[in-house]
C-alpha cells in the first residue's frame, strides 16, 4: 500500500513534469501571448497550492494508516471530535480559498473585458461543420482554416457559429471560448511572437469534430500588411492550355458553386458572406441530398500551409488524395457527401482530379500585380 | 395507491417518527418535487418571452375573459374539495359525495375549456410549432392538464370507493392527500394564469419579429 | 394510525394469481423486499457497469496511438456517449440505491421501506429504462450526441435518426424510477426510524442517503423538463432548441446542469455515506465529528445548486456571471475539505485493521482528494478557459467519480458482503483487486492531467501524431486494461467466495450501527423485536456500554449479542405480500415511451398496461385475505 502510493506519487510528479514541456504544439505551457500567460501563472499558483495541500493530505493518510495499525486488542482513545480543531480545518481552506480567488477574479475581468473596438484588430471567426473561417471586417478579407494575426496586436475576435456549438481554441495564445449560434462572443487575444500555431475545436460538434483544427499564423506587422496586400492581389494569369488551366476549368465547374476562389476581387468580401448564406440556407432545404453546402473559402489556397481543415500539410500528393477521397483523410466531410463529382455518373479522372489539384496549387498572388483595392 | 405501510404487526410496533401518515409525507415530497418541475417550465416559458421570430404573438391569440371563468370554475374546486373532506370526516356522506362530485365536474368544465381554447388556436394557426411562443405556451398548459387529468381520475376513483364503502372517515387522509394534489394543481395555475396569460398577454411583435398576418 | 384501511372488497379481475411463494423466479419477480429489491438492483447495475466498462475500453484502444483506425468517428461518438450515460445513470446512481435499499431499513430499525410496492416500481422501472436505452444499439445506432445532449447537435436537424431519442426517452423513464425511490427513502427515513433514533443519531450512511433522496427528488424533475423539451422537439417538431426558430442552445446547457451539478453529489454523497461507515469501524474508534460530517455533508447538498454554470465557463456568460460562479464554485471545496479532515482524523489513534473494504476507503479518500485539489484549480475560470472540454475535465471527475464514488462502492461492497449474503468475500482476492485497481486507476487517469494541458480536446476519437499524447494516451489505455483486470478479479472472487461459502456471524467487524445486531443475512422480517435507540452507532454501546462513562481500560467483550432469531414465532411478523404490477407498470412505461418512436399502437399498449397496473395495485390489499402468510 505505502510503496503503491508512494511509485505513484513520483509517476505522478515525473510526469507532471513531461507535462511542462511546452514543445508540444499545444501545449498551454508554451504560451506566445499574455492572455495564455496569464491564464499559466494563474494556473501554476494554484497548483503549487494544491500540490501543499497534496503532500499534507496524501502524506497524512499514509502515516496515519501505518501508524494507527491494529497492535492489540484494545480499544483506542473514544474521541468523538474536537470543535476547535474542526473549526480551524473549516476555516484554513476557507482562506486558501480567498487567497486564490482575489487573482482569480482579477483575471477575469482582465481577460474578458474588451479593449476599445477602434484601436484593436476584429476578426469575425465563424464555426462551420467542420471548418474555421475567418473574416476582417475592417479590412474586407476573408480567408479559413488560417488565422493571420499581426504580433503585439490587440485583437478581438468576435465568435459565432452557423449550425453547431464549437469552440475556438489557440493553446498558446489564449484559453478558449464556445462559439455558439445566434450568439456573438468576445475573446481578447494577442500574440507576442511571430510564427506558427495550432488550434481547434474543442466543442463536441459531431461526426467530424477530431479533424476540426486551424492553424494561426503571426506575422510581424510588416508581414501582416503584406499578407493583407496579397489576399487582395490577383493571381498570375495561366498558360492557356496547361495542366492548371484545365484544372481552373474543371473547378469554376464542378467545385466553385461551394467554394469561392476569387476573393482578391473588389466588393468580393460583402458577396462572400451573401454567398455563405445561400449556400447555408440552400443546404438547409435538403440537408440530405442539397449539391450545396457551406464550403471554406479558397482564394490563394496555394499560399495555405495545411488542407482539410488543419490536418495534412498541403502539398500536390496530399491534395489529390484529398480530393480524390476527402473520406480517406478526414471522415465524413459534407464535400464527399454532397458534392457532384463523388456521383457514380460524374465521377472525375485520375487525370482530372491532378489538373485541379495544380491548379488549386498555383493560387497564389501574383508578383507582377498590385492590390485590387485598399483600405 | 392504497395502504402500501408495513406497519401491520397486529397494530402494535408501528413505526411512525414524525405521527404524520407515510401517504401524507409522500404527497409533500412529491409535490416539492413538482414544485422544480412546474417551476423549470415556467423558467422556459419566461425565458423566451418575447424571443419568437414570427407570429402568431401573445396578442394575436390570448383571450383573457375567458380564461378568467375557467380559472374561477378551478379556484373554486378548491373550494369545494375542502368541503368534500370535511363532510367525509363528519361522516356525512351525502354532502362528502356531492361535493366530491362537484369537484369533478369543475375539474371537467376545466378541462373542457382547455380544449375548446386548444382547438381555437389550432384553428387559427398557432401550434406547438409555429414558434417559440407555441412551443412554451402548449408544453405548459397542457402539462397542467394533464395534471388535472390525473387528479380527474384519482378523484373519480375515491368516488366510486365512497359509493361502495371503501372511504369513509376513517381513511379521509386518502381524500386529504388528494385534496393536497388538486390544491397544488390549482396554485400552479394561478401561476401560469398570472405569467402566461395576465403578463403575457400584451406582447406583441419582439424586435426582430415578423408581424403576423393572421391564420392562412 | 388511519392509513391501514380494512381490506377493499373492490378489486379488479386478476390476470394471474397474485404471487406467493417466497421460493422460485416469482418470489424475485414479485418481490417488494427491500432485500430482494437491493439484490437486484446490485446485480443489473454491476451488469451496466461491465458494459460502460467494454465502451471505455474500446474507446481507449482506439485512443491508444495516434490516427488509430480501430474504430470509426460515428461509433466512437456512440461509445462516449453511452459510456458516460452508462456510467452515471445505470452504474453509479442505481448501485448506491442497492446499498440504499439494504442498508436504509437495516440502519433505521425498520421492516422495511415506507412504500415496498413503489419500491419494486421504482427497480422494475430503472431495470426497464435501461433495456430501453440500450436496445438503441441494434435499431441503427446508440445515442451520440454526448451523455450531456448539448443541441444543436443533438436537435433532430443536425442529428437525425432515432439515437438521441432514444437518449432522451430512456433518461425520461430513469427520471421517474430515481424520484419514486428518492420520494421513498425521504419518507423512510422521516419516518420509519426506530423509537429513540432522532436525526441527529442517524448512521451517517442514512443521513447521506437522506440528503441524496432530498438531491434526487429535486434534480431530477429538471432532467425530466429538458428531456420533455427534448423530446418534443425531436418528435414533435416544437422550438426549444431549434436556433433556426430562436431557440437557445446555451439554455439547455443552463436546465442540464441545473439538473447536472446536484446529479454529481448525488453520485458522492453515498459513497462519502459508506466511507463514513467504514472508517470507524476498522479504526474501532467513533467517527471523528459526527455533526460535522453530516451538516457539511447538507451544505454541500445546498451549494450545489448554485455552482452550475461552472461547467459553463467557455460558453460566454460574461465576467459577472464568471465571477459569482467562480467564487461559489471555489467554496463548495469548503466543506469537501472539512469532511476529508474528518475522515483523517477518524484514523488518528485509532486501532487500524486493513481490510479489503477499509483499504478501499482510504484509496477513496486519497484518490477523491485529487479529484477535489483539481476541482480547485478548475473553479480559477481564467485558466478553466485552457482546461475545459480537455483531458484535464476527464481526469477530474475520473478521480471523483471513479477514484471517489467507484471505490466507494467496492469499499461497501466487501464491508457489507457478509451481512447481505451471510458469507465473506475473499479477503485476498480483494486486495489482490484493490492493488490492481489502484494502480489501473492511476495509470489511466492521471497522464489524463497532461494531456489537457498539453492540449488535447475530449471526445476525439482520433489525434495526430506529432501532438506530443502518445505516450500519455498508450499509459492510459495500459491502465484501463489493467482496471479491467481488477474488475474481473472481483468477479472471480465472488464466484469462489460463492462456491466457498466462508459463513460470516451476525456482527463480523465488530460493527456499530443496528444493521450489525441481527443476524447474516438477514430474516426476511429484518429485526423480530424493533430495536429502541438511545445513541448514535447505538449497537456499539449496546455491546459497551462501559464506553459511555469514558474512555476504555483494557479489553472489552461485547455485552451483547446479536438478536437470536431460532426461537421467533414468524407468523406473528406480517410482512405485505409479493405484488407483480410494479412489473408491469415498469413494462409499460418503457413500451409507451418506445412507441413515441415509433407507433401509437404501443403507447396505446403501454398507457393500458400502466393503467391497469395502477389500478390494480391501488384495489390490491396489501396482505392477500384467507392466506397464511408464511
Amino acid at each position: 500500500m505505502k510503496s503503491v502510493i508512494r511509485t505513484g506519487i513520483i509517476f505522478a510528479l515525473l510526469l507532471f513534469a513531461m507535462a511542462c514541456s511546452p514543445d508540444s504544439p499545444q501545449s498551454t505551457f508554451g504560451t506566445h501571448g499574455p492572455v495564455a500567460e496569464l491564464q499559466k501563472n494563474l494556473f501554476l499558483f494554484t497548483f503549487w497550492i494544491a500540490v501543499v495541500v497534496f503532500i499534507i493530505v496524501e502524506g497524512g493518510i499514509i502515516y496515519l494508516t501505518f501508524k494507527y495499525r491494529k497492535k492489540d486488542n484494545k480499544l483506542p482513545v473514544q474521541t468523538h471530535g474536537n470543535l476547535k480543531l474542526e473549526i480551524t480545518w473549516t476555516i484554513i481552506p476557507a482562506i486558501i480559498i480567498v487567497i486564490i480567488a482575489v487573482p482569480t477574479v482579477l483575471a477575469i475581468w482582465e481577460t474578458q473585458v474588451m479593449p476599445n473596438e477602434e484601436e484593436s484588430l476584429v476578426v469575425e471567426a465563424t464555426g462551420h461543420q467542420w471548418w474555421f473561417e475567418f473574416k476582417y471586417p475592417t479590412e474586407e478579407v476573408v480567408t479559413a482554416n488560417e488565422l493571420h494575426l499581426p504580433e503585439d496586436t490587440d485583437v478581438i475576435v468576435k465568435i459565432t457559429s452557423q449550425d453547431v456549438l464549437h469552440s475556438f481554441w489557440i493553446p498558446k495564445i489564449a484559453g478558449k471560448l464556445d462559439m455558439v449560434p445566434n450568439h456573438e462572443n468576445l475573446l481578447y487575444i494577442k500574440a507576442d511572437d511571430p510564427g506558427l500555431y495550432y488550434g481547434q475545436c474543442a466543442e463536441f460538434c459531431g461526426i467530424v469534430h477530431a479533424m476540426m483544427r486551424f492553424r494561426v499564423i503571426v506575422h510581424t506587422q510588416e508581414d501582416y500588411q503584406q499578407w493583407l496586400n496579397d489576399m487582395r492581389t490577383p493571381p498570375a494569369k495561366l498558360v492557356s492550355g496547361s495542366d492548371e488551366d484545365e484544372g481552373r476549368k474543371l473547378f469554376v465547374g464542378n467545385c466553385s458553386m461551394c467554394h469561392t476562389y476569387d476573393s482578391y476581387k473588389k466588393g468580393a468580401y460583402t458577396k462572400e458572406i451573401d454567398s455563405q448564406y445561400n449556400r447555408w440556407e440552400e443546404w438547409k432545404k435538403d440537408k440530405e441530398n442539397s449539391a450545396i453546402v457551406s464550403a471554406p473559402n479558397l482564394t490563394h489556397f496555394g499560399e495555405r500551409v495545411t488542407l482539410g481543415a488543419g490536418i495534412k500539410e498541403n502539398n500536390y500528393d496530399n491534395l489529390v488524395k484529398w480530393i480524390e477521397n476527402p473520406d480517406k483523410i478526414k471522415l465524413g466531410t459534407r464535400m464527399k457527401n454532397h458534392a457532384s463529382i463523388y456521383r457514380d455518373d460524374n465521377q472525375l479522372s485520375t487525370e482530372q482530379i491532378e489538373q485541379i489539384a495544380k491548379y488549386l496549387l498555383s493560387m497564389k498572388p501574383s508578383t507582377e500585380s498590385s492590390a485590387t483595392y485598399n483600405k | 395507491m392504497s395502504s402500501d405501510n408495513i406497519t401491520v404487526h397486529h397494530g402494535e410496533e408501528i413505526n411512525n417518527s414524525t405521527g404524520v401518515s407515510n401517504k401524507k409525507l409522500l404527497m409533500w415530497a412529491f409535490l416539492g418535487s413538482d414544485v422544480m418541475f412546474f417551476g423549470t417550465f415556467i423558467g422556459t416559458f419566461m425565458a423566451y418571452r418575447n424571443k419568437s421570430l414570427n407570429g402568431p404573438y401573445p396578442a394575436d391569440t390570448l383571450d383573457i375573459p375567458i380564461t378568467t371563468v375557467s380559472t374561477f370554475v378551478l379556484l373554486m374546486s378548491s373550494l369545494g374539495i375542502v368541503l368534500a373532506l370535511h363532510y367525509l370526516k363528519e361522516s356525512r356522506m351525502g354532502l362528502a359525495k356531492l361535493w366530491l362530485f362537484a369537484v369533478i365536474i369543475m375539474g371537467l368544465i376545466f378541462m373542457g375549456f382547455q380544449v375548446y381554447e386548444f382547438a381555437h388556436f389550432a384553428h387559427i394557426g398557432m401550434t406547438p410549432q409555429v414558434n417559440l411562443f407555441g412551443t412554451t405556451f402548449f408544453t405548459l398548459t397542457s402539462l397542467h392538464g394533464a395534471h388535472v387529468s390525473l387528479g380527474i381520475l384519482w378523484l373519480i376513483f375515491l368516488l366510486y370507493n365512497e359509493f361502495n364503502g371503501n372511504l369513509t372517515s376513517d381513511n379521509a387522509v386518502d381524500l386529504e392527500i388528494a385534496g393536497l394534489y388538486w390544491h397544488f394543481v390549482d396554485i400552479v395555475w394561478i401561476l401560469i394564469f398570472g405569467l402566461l396569460y395576465l403578463i403575457t398577454a400584451g406582447d406583441g411583435v419582439p424586435p426582430g419579429g415578423i408581424p403576423w398576418e393572421g391564420a392562412h | 394510525m388511519s392509513t391501514i384501511s380494512k381490506p377493499k372488497q373492490f378489486g379488479l379481475p386478476r390476470l394471474f394469481p397474485r404471487p406467493m411463494s417466497h421460493y422460485g423466479i416469482w418470489s424475485w419477480v414479485g418481490t417488494v423486499d427491500h432485500k430482494k429489491i437491493g439484490t437486484m438492483y446490485g446485480i443489473v447495475s454491476f451488469f451496466w457497469f461491465i458494459m460502460g466498462g467494454i465502451e471505455a475500453l474500446l474507446i481507449r484502444l482506439q485512443l491508444s496511438h495516434a490516427e488509430a483506425n480501430i474504430i470509426d468517428p460515428e461509433l466512437y461518438n456512440q461509445l462516449f456517449t453511452m459510456h458516460g450515460t452508462t456510467m452515471v445513470f445505470l452504474v453509479v446512481m442505481p448501485l448506491s440505491a442497492a446499498f440504499f435499499n439494504w442498508l436504509i431499513p437495516l440502519q433505521i430499525g425498520a421492516r422495511d421501506v415506507a412504500f415496498p410496492r413503489l419500491n419494486a416500481l421504482s427497480l422494475w422501472v430503472f431495470v426497464f429504462g435501461s433495456l430501453l436505452m440500450n436496445i438503441s444499439w441494434f435499431t441503427g445506432g446508440a445515442p451520440n450526441g454526448g451523455w450531456f445532449g448539448y443541441p444543436p447537435n443533438s436537435t433532430i436537424q443536425f442529428n437525425p435518426g432515432n439515437g438521441m431519442t432514444y437518449w432522451v426517452m430512456g433518461l425520461n423513464v430513469l427520471g421517474v424510477a430515481s424520484i419514486a425511490a428518492g420520494l421513498n427513502f425521504i419518507v423512510t427515513i422521516i419516518n420509519m426510524r426506530a423509537p429513540g433514533m432522532s436525526f441527529m443519531k442517524m448512521p451517517v450512511f442514512t443521513w447521506m442517503t437522506f440528503i441524496t433522496s432530498i438531491l434526487i427528488v429535486l434534480a431530477l424533475p429538471i432532467l425530466g423538463v429538458a428531456g420533455i423539451q427534448m423530446t418534443a422537439d425531436r418528435v414533435y417538431g416544437t422550438n426549444f432548441f431549434n436556433s433556426e426558430a430562436g431557440g437557445d442552445p446555451i439554455f439547455w446547457q443552463h436546465i442540464f446542469w441545473l439538473f447536472g451539478h446536484p446529479e454529481v453529489y448525488i453520485l458522492i454523497l453515498p459513497a462519502m455515506g459508506i466511507v463514513s461507515e467504514i472508517l470507524p469501524t476498522f479504526s474501532r474508534k467513533p467517527l471523528f465529528g459526527y455533526s460535522f460530517i453530516i451538516f457539511s455533508g447538507a451544505g454541500i447538498g445546498f451549494m450545489g445548486w448554485f455552482v452550475w454554470s461552472h461547467h459553463m465557463f467557455t460558453v460566454g456568460l460574461g465576467p459577472a456571471a464568471n465571477t459569482a460562479f467562480t467564487i461559489s464554485t471555489m467554496f463548495i471545496a469548503v466543506p469537501t475539505g472539512v469532511k476529508i479532515f474528518n475522515w483523517m482524523a477518524t484514523l488518528w489513534g485509532g486501532s487500524i485493521r486493513l481490510t479489503t473494504a477499509m483499504l478501499f476507503s482510504i484509496g477513496f479518500i486519497a484518490m477523491f482528494t485529487i479529484g477535489g485539489l483539481s476541482g480547485v484549480t478548475h473553479a480559477v475560470s481564467p485558466s478553466d478557459a485552457q482546461q475545459q472540454d480537455t483531458y484535464y475535465i476527464v481526469a477530474h471527475f475520473h478521480y471523483v467519480l471513479f477514484g471517489g464514488a467507484i471505490f466507494a462502492i467496492f469499499a461497501g461492497m466487501f464491508f457489507w458482503w457478509p451481512k447481505f449474503f451471510g458469507y465473506f468475500l475473499s479477503e485476498r482476492l480483494g486486495k489482490l483487486s484493490f492493488i490492481l485497481m489502484m494502480i489501473g486507476f492511476n495509470l489511466q487517469f492521471a497522464p489524463m492531467h497532461w494531456l489537457g494541458l498539453n492540449g488535447m480536446p475530449r471526445r476525439i476519437y482520433t489525434y495526430a501524431d506529432n501532438m506530443g499524447w502518445e505516450l500519455s494516451n498508450l499509459a492510459a489505455t495500459i491502465g484501463g486494461f489493467t482496471i479491467a483486470i481488477a474488475v474481473a478479479s472481483f468477479i472471480v472472487n465472488v464466484i469462489y467466495s460463492m462456491r466457498n461459502k466462508k459463513l460470516a456471524p451476525g456482527d463480523p467487524w465488530d460493527g456499530r450501527t443496528l444493521e450489525w445486531s441481527i443476524s447474516s443475512p438477514p430474516p426476511h422480517y429484518n429485526f423480530a423485536k424493533l430495536p429502541e435507540v438511545s445513541h448514535i452507532d447505538d449497537w456499539w454501546y449496546k455491546k459497551y456500554p462501559s464506553l459511555l462513562e469514558g474512555s476504555p481500560k483494557g479489553d472489552l467483550t461485547p455485552k451483547v449479542k446479536v438478536e437470536d432469531t431460532s426461537k421467533v414465532n414468524e407468523s406473528d411478523i406480517h410482512l405485505p405480500d409479493l405484488s407483480y404490477y410494479p412489473l408491469f407498470i415498469g413494462i409499460g412505461l418503457s413500451l409507451a415511451a418506445l412507441g413515441v418512436m415509433y407507433t401509437y399502437a404501443l403507447v396505446t399498449i403501454g398507457l393500458i398496461l400502466v393503467f391497469w397496473g395502477s389500478i390494480g395495485w391501488s384495489t390490491e390489499p396489501v396482505n392477500e385475505p384467507g392466506q397464511d402468510h408464511h
